[in-house]
């Protein structure tokens, strides 16, 4: 599965702005596509949990909604509060059926 | 053809980053504190007969380790092609095959510590006096109280050091175990953000929501869960095992009141699940990291782009494929593998 990864990481990786490590000697910006939470019980934070360091929410982004998704405004514990809030009376509970109620409610409150 | 000087170093070596004792680290005086365990006399100079020659192990494996990185930073820059992109499938290098371009920066670690790469977080941790003895002799108990063997290994050392007996009998120098201990506590700490201490309320409430509640109790209903405990309003720990050697799962709403009251403070999720005596991965996933304030347009287009391949790899439901947020300055990308698809990991 690594390897699958590796490859695809590899493959997307310019060695110019996109790294798949660390580029120690690098000052100007740059992105790594790190894998390695990819292990034996590797982790990762939840959807809908805090960040204990920002304070910001980890929240699910669906793909129309990414262009228009300011972290500052949109993945603040406030603003999600307010958007659940407005899904409390949803009739759909199942999680995946209702990421999709809650991306509609997230692209209206882009506008 | 090697000569028998350059057969004789070679040999030291394999038996230096696998960690077997060295005549340097015995101490003088055992009641005193030097730094390691006493030696056993199966050391690597009188195997090799290298003592009269007085040889310094350390120095060499550091000149060879140096040298090592130097290749595996020229084996960065070479062009495409040159070698296959990924590792080809072979043994390990823990099981003795050096894979040449893809293990230059791992055993370049293991020779610069003269310990094998299960333990080379132990030996970066900085703390004085930790020699390569004691990280082996530190290791060994771990091993041998057969803790938590799916967990890194500075994890496992800081659940049996809170144990105390296989702890103290593999460290037995009070100051320096003290010191170790402080050393691990040190590095699983994560500092708090301001922010959060003075929206506590807000994050009570955020935690109480009926939303909040069954997202997490669905992302953790068939899978170990992972928190963050805030200590002191300060810091955070990672807590995955409790009692100590149980992982955590959460299935009902009363299980994050509880662990919210006793200061969690976020929640995370593994990468796959047990199953009987097996953990079976289900799911590919990418972290994006940006550094030095790389845009946010930017890294944008370049979560899209990655989201866009995990959707299309073969073994991922494409329905499945989710961009999340960090809450902190980057995205994961999270593609759950077809249904009863998985892979089995080797403990």
């Amino acid at each position: 599965m690594k390897k699958a990864l590796d490859g695809m990481v590899h493959r997307m990786s310019n060695d110019v702005t996109i790294f798949p490590a660390e580029a120690v000697a690098l000052f100007e910006p740059y992105v790594i596509l790190d894998l390695s939470q990819v292990k034996l019980r590797g982790l990762y934070r939840n959807a809908f949990s805090l960040n204990s360091a920002t304070s910001g929410v980890c929240m699910p982004i669906p793909l129309e909604c990414v262009g228009g998704f300011d972290p500052l405004l949109h993945a603040t514990t406030q603003f999600q509060l307010n958007l659940l809030d407005s899904q409390v009376d949803s009739q759909e509970r199942s999680y995946r059926p209702w990421l999709g109620v809650y991306g509609d409610a997230l692209s209206h409150g882009f506008v | 053809m090697v000569g028998s000087n350059l057969l004789a170093t070679l040999l030291a070596m394999r038996d230096w980053r696998r960690g077997v004792p060295s005549l340097a680290y015995i101490p003088i005086d055992e009641d005193e504190d030097h730094g390691s365990p006493p030696n056993t006399g199966d050391d690597i100079e009188s195997t090799y007969g290298l003592q009269p020659f007085n040889c310094n192990l350390y120095e060499r494996g550091r000149e060879i380790g140096r040298l090592t990185r130097v290749f595996g930073a020229i084996a960065n820059i070479m062009a495409e092609g040159t070698f296959p992109p990924v590792r080809p499938y072979m043994p390990r290098l823990s099981e003795g095959v050096v894979c040449v371009p893809f293990d230059l920066d791992q055993l370049a670690e293991e020779l610069l510590h003269g310990t094998p790469q299960e333990t080379v977080a132990l030996a970066k941790l900085g703390v004085d006096g930790l020699s390569r003895g004691w990280v082996m002799s530190l290791y060994q108990a771990v091993e041998r109280a057969k803790v938590a063997p799916d967990l890194p290994l500075l994890e496992r050392l800081r659940i049996i050091s809170e144990e105390g007996d296989g702890f103290d009998h593999a460290l037995p120098t009070h100051r320096l175990a003290e010191r170790v201990k402080e050393g691990l506590t040190k590095n699983g700490r994560q500092p708090l953000g301001e922010a959060l201490p003075r929206d506590w309320s807000l994050a009570d409430r955020f935690y109480k929501h009926p939303l909040v509640i069954a997202a997490n109790l669905e992302q953790g209903k068939d899978r170990y869960t992972a928190f963050k405990i805030m200590h002191r309003m300060a810091y955070t720990v990672l807590k995955r095992n409790e009692p100590k050697f149980v992982p955590v799962s959460i299935s009902t709403p009363e299980d994050i009141a509880e662990w919210r009251k006793r200061g969690a403070v976020e929640f995370w999720g593994e990468i796959g699940k047990p199953v009987g005596d097996e953990y079976h991965v289900d799911r590919l996933f990418v972290d994006l990291d940006p550094r030095n304030g790389f845009p946010l347009d930017d890294l944008k287009v370049v979560a899209l782009e990655a989201y866009r391949r995990v959707s299309e790899h073969e073994w991922v439901d494409p329905e499945q494929v989710y961009l999340h947020w960090t809450g902190g300055k980057g995205f994961h990308i999270i593609g759950h593998f077809r249904h009863g698809l998985f892979v089995r990991w080797r403990w």
